[in-house]
């Protein structure tokens, strides 16, 4: 693994934040963490003794888990990161990293990549798949609800759905630590299920994409953090920002097809996926086409994403 | 202001967005952060650079950010018409008609050689009309050298024969207006002898020999889903047609 010629920088400010290195190469809070998540502690355990030292983890986990390994390697997650227009070297923290689908493709894009989470078994994970993917810049970070974490001063944030499962008093609140954390120009981009999803009332089932990733883990009742357009816009602004630019996304955050302004942004709107297999696939198509197409109600839209500009 | 319109679409890795500049008007952005993806990015942009010095309307295309992991390309955007395979070909036979003769203008340089550059995914929805003028759009699997020459123009009607009935109706005017554009070719000199007859069977083993000219979804394209029984009736039938066997002799 090669070195960032800044990263002595960057570890400088996480142990200015109150971080220090654990034996894992995981940075912990000095004063250890409130709440730390191992629930997952057999499957990731089972997974990184499949994969083993010099064995490949996405093979490992192809055969514990074939779905959730095409979830974690998707490139499909990483569009909604071309909303923010990630610099070379800009500090970039995915807060609620899960399986580092997001801080990776940050990566990617020149971001110095800081992946937080509760868990300490999806950072044991992360750790292990950044070694394999010969990453440089890239920091696994437990932390948890309090974000002290963003006291680094980062000039991206995302929360791709960790926030679902939150009361509406408290993503706001968070929204409001990130506004004030950030730089003038930092970004953050939020996603959350719309509350308002014309899917539901047409499948009858939950989208439980969200539960993939995000510190609250989804939820397996469903989403009651979920909110629609104008609460997603009031929360950014009762934040602090004022320049929101607010997207549709179709069909889910956690690998869209289409991500479309919510202002004009229908016009772009055409179907999208591969083929439907099921008839009530292929009635939630013809339903959405006509509903975004011919009445134009992008608020029904399955999910949301937010860019907020400080 | 983006917006994604198209991500990661039929196992490709390529995502396109389109950014809108304070006037509203929109630039295309297209990015891959995967090995495979920006190697087809290099090829798009190699693709238009092909495509630009041989027609009238020009595209600006502009690589933006060539790291090790992550590329940018900027495309001009294209205002102009599509049209949709749902239609069918007769209901699209101008448009169809159009991108053929397109296709023998801008190819035409190549005829009577052994191998003709591949654009590899003409289709009616690759085609945006700037009045009747169709521009060749998706250039991701473009080789300077591929095929024998005619090969997309007659992948582009095969193609729009299987989403007309996804495989299973084929509709007689359809099929000889198929006929009718192989024997335009013919005429112009852009369709090679190797395709001409049993054009359907010819397209197939091409793809079938090269599948790495398309990677991964080589296996999907719509050419190779025909079953056997209708590839043999309706090469029979377009040879019937054109005659072209009586000509050159029987397709290899």
């Amino acid at each position: 693994m090669t070195e960032h010629p800044n990263s002595a920088h960057l570890q400088d400010r996480l142990q200015n934040a109150g971080f220090i290195r654990d034996v894992n190469d995981i940075y912990v809070p000095a004063d250890g963490p409130s709440q730390t998540d191992r629930s997952q502690t057999s499957f990731i355990g089972n997974l990184i003794e499949r994969a083993g030292p010099e064995k490949s983890l996405r093979l490992a986990l192809q055969g514990l888990d074939p779905q959730l390994e095409n979830t974690v390697y998707s490139l499909k997650a990483e569009a909604c990161l071309e909303l923010l227009d990630i610099g070379p070297d800009e500090v970039c923290v995915d807060w609620g990293c899960r399986y580092g689908t997001l801080a990776l493709g940050m990566y990617k894009r020149g971001g110095r990549v800081i992946a937080v989470d509760s868990s300490l078994d999806y950072l044991e994970f992360l750790t292990l798949r950044r070694r394999q993917e010969a990453v440089g810049e890239f920091y696994c970070v437990l932390d948890d609800l309090q974000m002290s974490i963003l006291n680094i001063g980062p000039d991206v944030v995302v929360l791709n759905g960790v926030l679902n499962g939150s009361s509406s008093r408290q993503t706001k609140s968070r929204l409001g630590t990130v506004y004030d954390r950030l730089p003038k120009g930092g970004r953050v981009l939020f996603a959350a299920k719309n509350k308002f999803d014309y899917s539901r009332w047409v499948t009858g089932r939950e989208d439980k994409t969200f539960g993939a990733s995000g510190l609250s883990g989804g939820n397996p009742e469903g989403f009651p953090g979920a909110l629609s357009f104008s609460q997603v816009e009031s929360m950014m602004k009762s934040a602090g920002f004022s320049d929101i630019q607010l997207y549709m996304v179709f069909p889910n955050a956690v690998a869209p097809d289409l991500i479309l302004p919510l202002e004009g942004g229908l016009r772009y709107y055409r179907e999208h996926g591969e083929g439907a297999r099921t008839v009530s696939d292929k009635v939630r198509r013809v339903v959405e086409y006509f509903l975004m197409k011919k009445l134009q109600a992008g608020f029904l839209a399955p999910s949301i994403m937010a860019v907020g500009v400080k | 202001m983006k917006a994604i319109v198209s991500n990661c679409t039929h196992g490709g890795s390529i995502c396109t967005s389109l950014l809108f500049d304070p006037a509203g008007r929109p630039l295309g952005v297209a990015k891959s952060s995967t090995g495979e993806g920006i190697v087809n990015l290099r090829q798009e942009v190699d693709g238009w650079k092909w495509y630009n010095s041989r027609t009238e309307i020009k595209v600006e295309c502009e690589v933006e950010r060539d790291d090790p992991d992550y590329m940018l390309v900027k495309i001009g955007f294209i205002p102009g018409r599509m049209y949709s395979l749902r239609d069918g070909i007769i209901n699209n036979a101008e448009p169809l008609f159009q991108i053929v003769k397109h296709y023998a203008n801008v190819w035409s340089e190549y005829s009577g050689r052994e191998n003709a550059p591949l654009h590899g995914d003409l289709a009616l929805t690759n085609a945006i009309f700037v009045g009747p003028q169709p521009v060749f759009i998706d250039w991701e699997h473009f080789l300077p050298s591929g095929p024998p020459l005619g090969f997309d123009a007659v992948y582009m009607l095969y193609l729009s024969l299987w989403f007309e009935g996804w495989g299973e109706r084929f509709e007689k005017h359809s099929i000889e207006f198929i006929g009718k554009m192989l024997a335009y070719l013919w005429v112009r000199q852009c369709l090679d002898p190797s395709l001409a007859v049993s054009p359907l069977r010819a397209i197939r083993k091409i793809i079938f020999d090269h599948p790495a000219w398309w990677g991964p979804q080589a296996k999907k394209l719509p050419p190779l889903l025909f079953s056997d029984e209708a590839v043999f009736h309706l090469d029979r039938h377009i040879n019937t047609m054109t005659r072209l066997e009586d000509l050159i002799g029987p397709g290899k």
